[in-house]
């Protein structure tokens, strides 16, 4: 049984739930109240500093600026000893992401780049690869030796990628749940630090449900 | 035309009008390029590459929404202040420069052709190569400048900000929330997680932050000064307040929807996917409440143009931007759909939400400008505009919803080479080239009626509001409740047959059917509620049958 479809369904049923009976609780209170005696702005004022505390404390833990890292670091990967990040300056130069996909953001034309290095794996062969279609109609411009070593080095990059298993593959079984324990490097991403999210996620549920009967039923 | 004392200062609106229609046809014909290099690359490849294309398609979308935004802030400001605009040249001066821009923009971009970009301090300087924020730091510089002028033009002109409705209030925010959020998508990051994690602040927050409260605004504006009613003004801000509310709420941490896959922790699979769900509530809430507004008002407008497009805005937000979003943001179904066309099936009809809104404001706004009243022509080619443009879009969403679905077949499942993908998805091209022209049919009678309307005298007499002879289904609200449950029924069969790509009869047997017919239930229900919504909404506001 994938534990996280618990998760996810628990707090949605259990939000809903607890909504429903606070509006019921509440609503009689609130259709005698004037508007102004009803305490919803300052509820709402602090869930908007409640969300802005949430990914505020989410961020650096996302971008990596923990002393762990979930993904490998592209100053630290090189190919034929030239750099990864000089290859996403070549990618943003060229602007690959107008064509490809990069971590399946992009446009939709060419195919998606983790893809293609996760299914290659091999350094040499990504290269030969830029080799094939650059300056071909499928990549209509030129690169110089240099230019399709740091691409190559980047591509690597890209396939070590923490991605939590996407893109679908065979080899992930087509599945991410597989990823919670398997790509835990921390323990606040691993399945037992879940029932915070969960908590957090059900806070949520709460106030946005519960907000949807309280101004509908206003008018 | 409206009931409202004009202002000679209003006609500096114009221009920016004019250059908002201009890139709306710039954006219309990029698309056509890109559907050429779907049906044969060949054509274009090495002339102007499909990157390029594509960055002139949505760039021009961003500069004409900010443009027509910028019109509607110049146009509602002496209203609002009862006075002419402060500083009336520099607003002039605003018009020339958001031309170069404009102009700057497009002639930069070409070179990511051959990848001459000019990298200052470790930031691209010309271009900046990453979807949705292609446009170069140099100009960038220029629209900030743009937003101080504005700034202080608004501030000069409704000197007393404690006075404002909290309507403007939402309006000025979001627009300066807008530029605000443009900044962390463009900085350089080494590292792709934190590159893509805060391109998403600027496009996520866009959309479902500051543009949503910015249109919220407008249309909040729109409303107070049709009907200068206190009671509205109340209505208007227990509106605006909730809907600024619910969307930060959801809005703030269900970006996490965007994080599932690009590198960042697992936890945002649950975060991202619950509270992301839940984004659907403001947008409900607010046509739940526009319809009661409409209902309230109970009157037949004149301005007929106008109610039909913030009616688009009210259906694309609810099909487009919710249902279809819904259909996908489920982390188990977002797993297949990502990164391929699923993805802009949701998109599409997003953007149009946003550009319904700005041509809703600029079809309310033209009389008033040109000084000529509305007259019957203006009402029909106006409601044609908008029947084009909608079912077009409609269609094109559409199709790449069920190209999508056969891509993550062929792609994920199968492995196919990426030739094998393309031709895979080729039958629903026709779909999105005959939805494209539809829309650009719709534009050529958005733009003759304002230019028949900014440039020819109008001789046919002002347009009388007509009832309707009888009441029908597709004027009124009748059934309304019970098909927005069909709607949502169907946005969850599309979300069944996402999620069926996982079950062990389609990976194993083979069974493909199964999420092909689910998806096409889900897809094609919502491309036939959505017209069916739109006209009951609009008639029935039209005909005075609410």
């Amino acid at each position: 049984m994938n534990w996280y479809i618990i998760y996810f369904f628990s707090a949605f049923i259990l939000g809903i739930v607890i909504a429903v009976v606070l509006f019921v609780i509440i609503a009689r209170k609130v259709e005698r109240a004037k508007p102004e005696e009803i305490p919803y702005a300052k509820l709402g004022k602090i869930m908007i500093g409640f969300s802005i505390l949430v990914i505020l404390i989410l961020t650096p833990i996302s971008i990596d600026l923990t002393k762990e890292k979930r993904n490998p670091q592209p100053e630290k990967i090189f190919y034929n000893g030239v750099n990864a990040v000089e290859g996403w300056r070549v990618a943003i130069d060229y602007n690959c992401m107008g064509c490809h996909t990069i971590v399946g953001n992009g446009a939709y034309y060419a195919p998606e780049l983790v893809y293609i290095a996760r299914k290659i794996k091999d350094g040499d062969k990504i290269r030969a690869l830029l080799d094939t279609y650059i300056g071909t109609r499928y990549m209509p411009f030129e690169l110089t030796e240099r230019e399709k070593d740091a691409l190559t080095a980047w591509m690597l990059y890209l396939r070590d990628l923490n991605t939590n298993n996407w893109p679908p593959m065979k080899e992930n079984e087509y599945s991410f749940s597989t990823s919670f324990e398997k790509n835990a490097v921390r323990w606040y991403e691993s399945f037992d630090a879940w029932y915070l999210y969960w908590f957090i996620a059900l806070i949520f549920t709460v106030f946005l449900v519960y907000s949807f009967f309280y101004w509908y039923s206003r008018g | 035309m409206n009931d409202l004392v004009s202002y000679n200062s209003q006609r500096l609106a114009i221009p920016f009008i004019i250059v908002a229609l201009a890139l709306f046809f710039v954006q219309l014909i990029a698309g056509a390029l890109l559907a050429i290099y779907y049906i044969s690359p060949d054509i274009l490849s090495g002339i102007i590459n499909f990157n390029l294309v594509r960055a002139y398609h949505i760039n021009a979308l961003i500069l004409w929404l900010f443009s027509a935004t910028f019109a509607a802030v110049f146009y509602f400001a002496p209203v609002l202040g009862r006075r002419e605009l402060w500083g009336q040249n520099l607003v002039k001066l605003l018009a020339i420069v958001l031309v170069i821009v404009v102009i700057g923009i497009f002639a930069t971009l070409p070179l990511m052709q051959s990848g001459n970009n000019i990298w200052i301090l470790g930031q691209p300087f010309l271009y900046e190569g990453k979807e949705y924020v292609e446009a170069g730091r140099l100009w960038d510089i220029f629209i900030f400048l743009a937003f101080i002028v504005i700034a202080l033009v608004l501030l000069k002109t409704l000197p007393n900000p404690k006075e404002w409705p909290l309507a403007l209030w939402a309006l000025v925010l979001g627009a300066a929330g807008t530029f605000f959020l443009y900044i962390p998508g463009n900085i350089f990051f080494k590292s792709i997680p934190a590159s893509e994690y805060f391109r998403w602040w600027t496009v996520h927050y866009w959309v479902e932050g500051s543009l949503e409260v910015a249109y919220a605004g407008a249309v909040g504006l729109v409303l107070m000064l049709l009907i200068p009613d206190p009671r509205v003004r109340k209505i208007v801000d227990k509106y605006i307040f909730y809907d600024v509310i619910l969307a930060a709420t959801s809005g703030i941490v269900g970006q996490g929807h965007h994080y599932f896959w690009i590198g960042t922790p697992t936890f945002w699979i649950l975060l991202g996917g619950i509270i992301s769900v839940l984004e659907i509530i403001p947008l409900a809430l607010m046509a739940l409440e526009s319809l009661r507004i409409a209902r309230e008002i109970g009157q037949p407008f004149i301005n007929v143009p106008s109610i039909y497009f913030l009616t688009g805005i009210l259906i694309f937000g609810f099909i487009g931007v919710s249902l279809l979003g819904l259909i996908q943001t489920w982390p188990w179904t977002n797993w297949w759909e990502h990164g391929t066309w699923v993805t802009p099936s949701h998109g599409h009809e997003c953007m149009m939400a946003f550009a319904m809104g700005a041509i809703a404001l600029l079809y309310f706004a033209l009389p008033d400008l040109s000084g000529k009243p509305i007259d019957k022509t203006y009402v029909e080619w106006g409601k044609r505009a908008f029947w084009f443009m909608f079912i077009g879009q409609v269609i094109i969403a559409t199709s790449f919803g069920l190209a999508g679905t056969v891509q993550i077949y062929h792609y994920w499942i199968l492995g196919e080479d990426w030739r094998s993908v393309l031709n895979a998805r080729f039958p629903f091209v026709p779909g999105i080239v005959f939805g494209g022209a539809l829309v650009f049919i719709g534009y050529l009678h958005l733009a003759s009626s304002f230019i028949r309307h900014l440039l020819f005298p109008i001789r046919e007499e002002e347009y009388k509001p007509r009832k309707a002879e009888k009441r029908t289904f597709l004027n009124t609200l009748d059934g309304f409740p019970m098909l927005i449950v069909l709607a949502i029924m169907f946005a969850l069969i599309g979300t069944t047959g996402l999620w069926s790509f996982s079950s062990d009869s389609v990976l194993v047997y083979g069974n493909v059917w199964i999420p092909y017919t689910l998806s096409a239930i889900g897809y094609i229900g919502l491309a036939i509620l959505a017209p069916i919504m739109a006209a009951k909404i609009a008639r029935s506001i039209e005909y005075g049958t609410l």
